[in-house]
């Protein structure tokens, strides 16, 4: 094992040694998505299609807690603490720091899907191909990129106290106007645009184009959107991250 | 000791969804055996190629799961497909409906007809049994219902009552009806240039056009020249059900054709008939197609246009503009016309496979063009494909009809929703002769040659005579079942006429009586002279004959030859008819037949 892979894996491991130290981080952040999914997909749902939507939508919603807050207010207080700066003057690439943080968030919103999927299975009846569960996992996971990279941009920004406000904002304005919660079609013309501008939004429609298949619904140009979009809150990230030193 | 960790972790995690997703539910779990139906080691057309021998699993009216090892319902029937191919059950793009022609297609693997043109009663109950997923007897029926011409204009030949436009002021409440019909796309006719007919003059195509599109319907046309299609390109028409065969295509026309991303249904048989070069009779000559045709389609198949040729229908620049076409990539859809001379419903399309096979187009394409290009062109979700979640409307064949597009013709079985179509058909061969009984009324209203039977009065041009058709099913007088009308006459029309009317096939079918000497039938009812009316295709005022009727049964003989001026070679249907006199009539019919 190279000296940076093990850096790497050991950074990693930190992290989610971390995390997994903060139960006030851990239990709503695993646990909420589930929760809610339980009493609005399965126990108030009137149609048998809402477990099978909110399980498209809710995926996207879990992944999004860790990504914004392991990422945006967890950088930014230990950015105040003088954690980045000792992490610069250690003998280990300074990316390094960034790309464990996404493995862990990756990790840790594949946690938070466990719980969900297995609501959706065995509590709300969603039957998918095995093919579309995998993908479906697949697509939840992946969404963990362009939400951290935006609490990167906020953790690199902000100080503590305003990034986990901001991150909060974020947070709940991604999650309601990207029709996370009830479809965006339920909303207003003019609230509706804003959310259709969110990657929360595309990211959900992607998901549900895994598991209510219809043919006339285009799902490229959503990805299309949320590769442009990650793009964007890379660089953003890139050029924050840059302004540290 | 972290990494040890993580890497265990990594794992933990990675295996937790790997048990869980093994043990998440998939649809295959909820299968009901008792609509479901396994195809074990077919190969299957995929859109592009022949892939498999695999495992089809249908359930539900749907194809469940695909896969060698995909899961079957206990208890599920399985089918042997080695040797076998599967081609999603065969779209017909351009037809005309009536009486048994959606039986007739499911004979031949067609699942789906998309009508061009029919009496918009046929729409009724059409949405309902093909959205259904239960076991089906026929075709699943789209349609433009009504046609949009004018006033003697092509399409007002035919014995279907046809609300015609005058200018385009009219169209958008003329659309507004279609919809309010049940039509699912508006066709209209379009050939200024046609000698001897009206047309639609561009600003009222154009008008009909915009107010399909308004009311979110697709408009397709039939036009007979290049120049009349080019007109309707610029006027936004979404496709052309017919291809111009009067010159070749320009490449002009082929890039504005693919830029507008417009489709073409070329109905190549019907101008291979019109070329002298009909194609049906070949049809005949395949054992497997030849033995499930009836003698009706027989008819047809055989049927030409006699010797008149028109320039503006010659099959090789019909071939070389279908082959232009679909390299320029302007979507090809396979439609037979049926059941215009040379064709017939179902049979058909397997030889327009052949033609547009014979045009170019490779065997993959020609099959598509009857599959997913049409129900991609239409709309029609769920059909054309064989994939998971689609309808499981199939047809299997023997051989590889991507080596020779003959093997579609070599038909093992059909299946519609699922379920075996064969088996709810009515058996095939000489089931109706055109000499001989018509109808008896013992076994149904259009038994036993599926002819169709409908009241008919002048309320079609506007009168206010009545009538109505009913099946007696008593045995009276030793009768068996009888056909009973009941007609209420008023003079509010100059030629009053109320009856019943038996049809001998689509608007543009028609049959051959040469053979035939008279009409016979026992009638009884309201005395007075009633009368019987020959209709021919293109006759306007049918030859008619008066005849009397008594309390009492009597038998009843009519030689064709006291119908004045009747041809005998387009006959299309006739009308038993009460008095012109004012008044209440109720009179029955019995054993119409043909005498030779």
């Amino acid at each position: 094992m190279s000296l940076s892979t093990r850096a790497l894996l050991n950074e990693i491991g930190a992290e989610l040694t971390k995390s997994l130290r903060a139960p006030e981080f851990v239990l709503p952040t695993l646990l909420m998505p589930t929760t809610f999914y339980l009493l609005f997909g399965v126990m108030l749902s009137q149609s048998g299609g809402a477990a099978a939507y909110l399980l498209a939508t809710y995926g996207v919603f879990a992944v999004m807690g860790p990504s914004l807050f392991g990422f945006g207010a967890g950088v930014a207080s230990e950015r105040e603490r003088g954690w980045l700066s000792l992490k610069r003057t250690a003998p280990v690439p300074g990316y390094l720091y960034v790309v464990a943080r996404l493995a862990a968030t990756v990790l840790f919103g594949a946690l938070a899907l466990l719980p969900l999927y297995a609501a959706a299975g065995f509590a709300g009846d969603v039957t998918l191909a095995r093919s579309d569960w995998a993908l479906l996992l697949l697509c939840h996971v992946l969404a963990v990129v362009p939400f951290s990279l935006l609490g990167l941009a906020i953790g690199f920004t902000f100080g503590a106290n305003a990034a986990v406000a901001i991150a909060n904002l974020a947070f709940l304005g991604l999650a309601v106007l990207g029709g996370l919660w009830f479809p965006a079609s339920m909303f207003p013309d003019g609230l509706r645009a804003v959310g259709q501008a969110l990657p929360s939004y595309h990211l959900a429609e992607v998901a549900l184009a895994v598991v209510r298949p219809d043919p006339t619904r285009k799902v490229l140009p959503h990805i299309a959107i949320i590769a442009l979009t990650t793009g964007v809150l890379g660089a953003l990230a890139a050029w924050r991250w840059s302004r540290q030193r | 000791m972290l990494a040890r960790n993580l890497v265990l972790a990594l794992a933990g995690i990675i295996g937790s969804f790997i048990v869980l997703i093994l043990l998440l539910p998939t649809p295959s779990d909820t299968l009901d055996a008792a609509t479901s139906l396994v195809i074990d080691d077919v190969r299957y057309f995929d859109g592009e190629r022949l892939v498999g021998p695999t495992r089809l699993v249908l359930a539900g009216g749907q194809i469940a799961a695909i896969g060698a090892h995909a899961r079957a319902p206990a208890g599920a029937p399985h089918l042997d497909g080695e040797g076998l191919t599967a081609l999603p059950g065969l779209i017909d793009a351009h037809v005309h409906t009536y009486g048994t022609s959606r039986r007739d297609a499911l004979r031949f693997g067609v699942t789906t007809v998309l009508d061009m043109f029919t009496d918009p009663m046929n729409l009724l109950g059409a949405r309902e049994s093909r959205d259904a997923y239960g076991a089906a007897d026929a075709a699943a029926l789209f349609s433009a219902g009504m046609l949009a011409t004018v006033e003697g204009g092509h399409g007002t030949q035919f014995p279907v009552p046809v609300e015609t436009l005058q200018d385009s002021s009219e169209a958008t409440a003329w659309v507004a009806a279609r919809v309010a019909e049940g039509s699912d796309y508006i066709k209209l006719v379009y050939m200024p240039d046609w000698p001897g007919r009206a047309s639609l003059d561009f600003a009222t195509a154009s008008a009909i056009i915009d107010a399909a599109h308004a009311a979110g319907l697709k408009a397709v046309a039939h036009i007979a020249t290049q120049k009349d299609a080019r007109a309707l390109l610029g006027a936004g028409i979404d496709g052309f059900v017919h291809i111009f065969a009067d010159s070749i295509v320009d490449d002009e026309f082929l890039r504005e054709a693919r830029e507008r991303g417009v489709f073409i249904v070329p109905t190549l048989a019907i101008i291979a008939t019109a070329s002298g070069q009909s194609t049906g009779p070949g049809l005949l000559e395949h054992p497997e197609l030849g033995e499930r045709v009836d003698a009706l389609a027989r008819v047809n198949l055989r049927q030409t246009f006699g010797n008149v040729r028109s320039p503006i229908f010659d099959l090789d620049k019909a071939l070389t503009n279908v082959r232009r076409l679909h390299e320029a990539g302007v979507p090809i859809l396979a439609g037979s016309d049926a059941p215009n001379p040379g064709t017939a419903h179902g049979i058909s399309v397997h030889g327009e496979l052949r033609l547009l096979v014979r045009a170019g187009l490779s065997p993959a394409a020609a099959i598509a063009a009857a599959t997913h290009v049409a129900a991609e062109q239409f709309g029609l979700e769920g059909r054309g494909r064989i994939a998971e979640g689609a309808r499981a409307d199939l047809l299997l064949i023997s051989g590889d009809p991507l080596v020779s597009i003959e093997a579609t013709a070599d038909i093992r079985t059909v299946l519609r929703n699922g379920f075996f179509s064969g088996d709810a058909l009515p058996p095939a061969g000489e089931s109706m002769r055109l000499a001989g009984a018509l109808s008896d009324f013992d076994t149904g209203l259009n038994g036993p040659s599926g002819l169709s039977w409908t009241a008919t009065s002048d309320a079609l041009m506007g009168g206010t005579s009545k009538a109505q058709i009913n099946l007696l099913d008593g045995d009276e007088a030793g009768r068996g079942g009888t056909l009973a009308v009941q007609a209420t006459v008023t003079r509010a029309f100059p030629y009053p006429w109320a009856g019943a009317f038996l049809a001998f096939g689509g608007p543009d079918q028609s049959a051959d009586l040469t053979a035939i000497s008279a009409v016979r039938f026992a009638v009884r009812g309201t005395p007075a002279r009633y009368r019987l009316m020959m209709f021919e295709q293109g006759v306007r005022t049918p030859p008619t004959v008066v005849f009397t009727v008594g309390e009492q049964w009597r038998e009843v003989q009519i030689p064709l030859a006291d119908f004045a001026g009747f041809t005998a070679t387009r006959f299309i249907g006739m009308a038993f008819v009460s008095p012109d006199a004012a008044g209440e009539y109720t009179f029955a019919l019995d054993d119409v037949q043909l005498v030779p």
